[in-house]
């Protein structure tokens, strides 16, 4: 398929090119590729099934990759956790995005524990709804409060790519734009975001590049605007999820 | 009345010791996610150490033979945990297969134990024989001694839990280990300082618990890890300061116990406590370590 030529992927940060990835022997996605530039906020799209997460994982070395490699700033990498963590690529799973018996900032701290990044002060301004529960614990707070200590945990290490696994699930309507709100902050701050989606608009919105998976295989990518125009993804992905 | 209290103060001490022992089951289960019946076995091991270096040719004072004794076990566990189990679990991660594993490993230790050292028993004793009140309880130097070493053990492991960098690690691998891989947070080293120091936990409880009953032999350990593993059940295994408040419901209920129903029946209370807590609560008092992660595994 074609690449992107968008001013937001033209130096990428992180790359996957073709990358076949899966779990046990099973494959679920199939060749995809992407780019992720600085400062730009990509959502990876499609309908439910459709390998979204499991590229993020794949990304991360949390899923198997069978072909295809990840490049971060231009150098081929392997994909494991420690590593990337050290190389500024943060994950943030869907559920699970907490330590619930520590407390929210200890939660904070262990984000530093690997990369050194971000003073406590500076993330706690970006998420001021984190300030007041700073000594409660983790597992006590709202599901908008988790997903929020999620990516401040992450952006404690002053990431240069913030891979986010739905970050706005089963959140309501209102905690989900501020969450998107934030993260569109941090792109401004010159941070990657990736982030997989299943609120369409909210993503599209927020977005400055799309990709859209389907069956395991990347159908679109392209501006926001341009996936509205796309008749053919329309048909593809909005068809097939449904909306 | 007053042999109620006294006998709580006993209980009390029981029940330090116990902590001691539990809560280093306890971490180790919370960090690695394995049950391991050899614990028992490095707390007779701990036992042996110190009876040892405290006699011919080495005559060490009893405090200096307890931190020997602490520290070959915690070098001990390392070495088990490190060369042995943790190869075994990254090749068969199977609950099943790892209760097997630390079972065979508690025979073998056992076996070893018994062929070196055999049945005979032992004696540690140290002196402090006076007897002091302290309000309505009374106790010897001796048992004072052995509450204060406890309490200093447990105060350390929460120190390291809520103070420092790898304790933070520990209870964070305790509460999700995806998660933690996830945070790129370094899970092998974790591990095997958490061998070390479960080690050294249970070599502490071993000698503790030696001069306690004062004669020993090499099943000190195994008869102990029984209690060990309820009061670790109890407080909702992995979790540490779940490990102390079992321990003291055990330690206290045990001794309170005997006035009741008599010595011989009084385990049949405790398990019978046990498995009435379970019910209500089948997590344990402080609900176990949460063993569920959502977004795959690593």
């Amino acid at each position: 398929m074609e690449e992107p030529e968008h001013a937001a992927a033209a130096v990428p940060v992180m790359e996957a090119r073709d990358v076949t990835a899966g779990y046990g022997k099973q494959p679920i996605i199939f060749e995809v590729s992407a780019k992720f530039g600085r400062g730009s906020v990509t959502s990876i799209l499609g309908p439910n099934g459709a390998g979204k997460s499991t590229f993020l994982k794949s990304l991360f070395g949390l899923a198997r990759t069978f072909s295809g490699t990840v490049l971060i700033e231009g150098e081929t990498v392997a994909a494991v956790a420690m590593d990337l963590v050290e190389r500024g690529v943060c994950y943030v799973p869907q559920l699970g995005n907490i330590f619930p018996s520590l407390s929210v900032r200890e939660n904070l701290d262990i984000g530093t524990y690997v990369r050194k990044g971000r003073s406590m002060e500076s993330v706690l301004e970006v998420f001021t709804d984190l300030k007041p529960v700073l000594k409660k614990r983790a597992g006590k707070l709202s599901g908008g409060q988790r997903n929020m200590l999620g990516v401040a945990r992450a952006l404690m290490s002053d990431p240069k790519v913030l891979l986010l696994d739905e970050a706005t699930g089963g959140l309501a309507p209102l905690v989900a734009r501020r969450l998107w709100e934030h993260v569109a902050a941090l792109a401004k701050e010159g941070v990657a975001v990736v982030a997989v989606e299943q609120n369409v608009s909210l993503a599209l919105e927020f977005s400055d590049l799309v990709y859209v998976l389907v069956s395991g295989r990347n159908s679109f990518a392209g501006t926001p605007a341009e996936l509205n125009e796309s008749a053919d993804v329309e048909h593809l992905f909005l068809g097939a999820s449904g909306l | 009345m007053q042999i109620w209290l006294s006998t709580l103060g006993f209980g009390l001490v029981d029940a330090a010791v116990l902590a001691v022992a539990a809560v280093g089951f306890t971490l180790q289960f919370g960090v690695t996610n394995y049950v391991n019946f050899a614990y028992g076995d490095l707390i007779t091991f701990g036992a042996f150490m110190a009876f040892f270096a405290g006699g011919a040719p080495f005559g060490l004072p009893i405090w200096q033979s307890l931190m020997v004794a602490a520290v070959l076990t915690g070098a001990l566990s390392f070495a088990v945990g490190r060369f042995v189990f943790t190869p075994f679990f990254q090749r068969r991660p199977q609950l099943l297969f790892a209760l097997a594993m630390t079972f065979a490993a508690s025979l073998i230790l056992s076996s070893v134990w018994g062929a070196i050292w055999g049945g005979q028993y032992r004696e540690l004793t140290y002196g402090g024989e006076q007897v002091h009140s302290l309000g309505p309880f009374v106790a010897t130097t001796a048992e004072l001694l052995f509450v204060v070493v406890a309490l200093a053990a447990l105060l350390g492991v929460h120190l390291l839990l809520s103070q420092t960098k790898l304790g933070r690690t520990m209870r964070a691998m305790s509460d999700d280990r995806n998660l933690a891989i996830a945070c790129g947070l370094n899970i092998r080293r974790t591990t095997n300082l958490t061998w070390l120091i479960t080690g050294l936990l249970a070599g502490t409880a071993g000698v503790i618990q030696a001069m306690q009953v004062h004669t020993f032999n090499t099943n000190i350990g195994s008869t102990y890890v029984f209690l060990i593993i309820t009061a670790a059940v109890l407080g909702g295994i992995g979790r540490p300061y779940g490990a102390v408040i079992g321990a003291t419901i055990i330690g206290v209920t045990s001794q309170l116990a005997v006035l009741v129903v008599g010595a011989a029946l009084s385990p049949v209370v405790v398990f019978l406590i046990l498995v009435f807590l379970m019910v209500a609560r089948p997590t344990g008092i402080f609900g176990a370590t949460g063993r569920t992660s959502t977004f795959g595994t690593a």
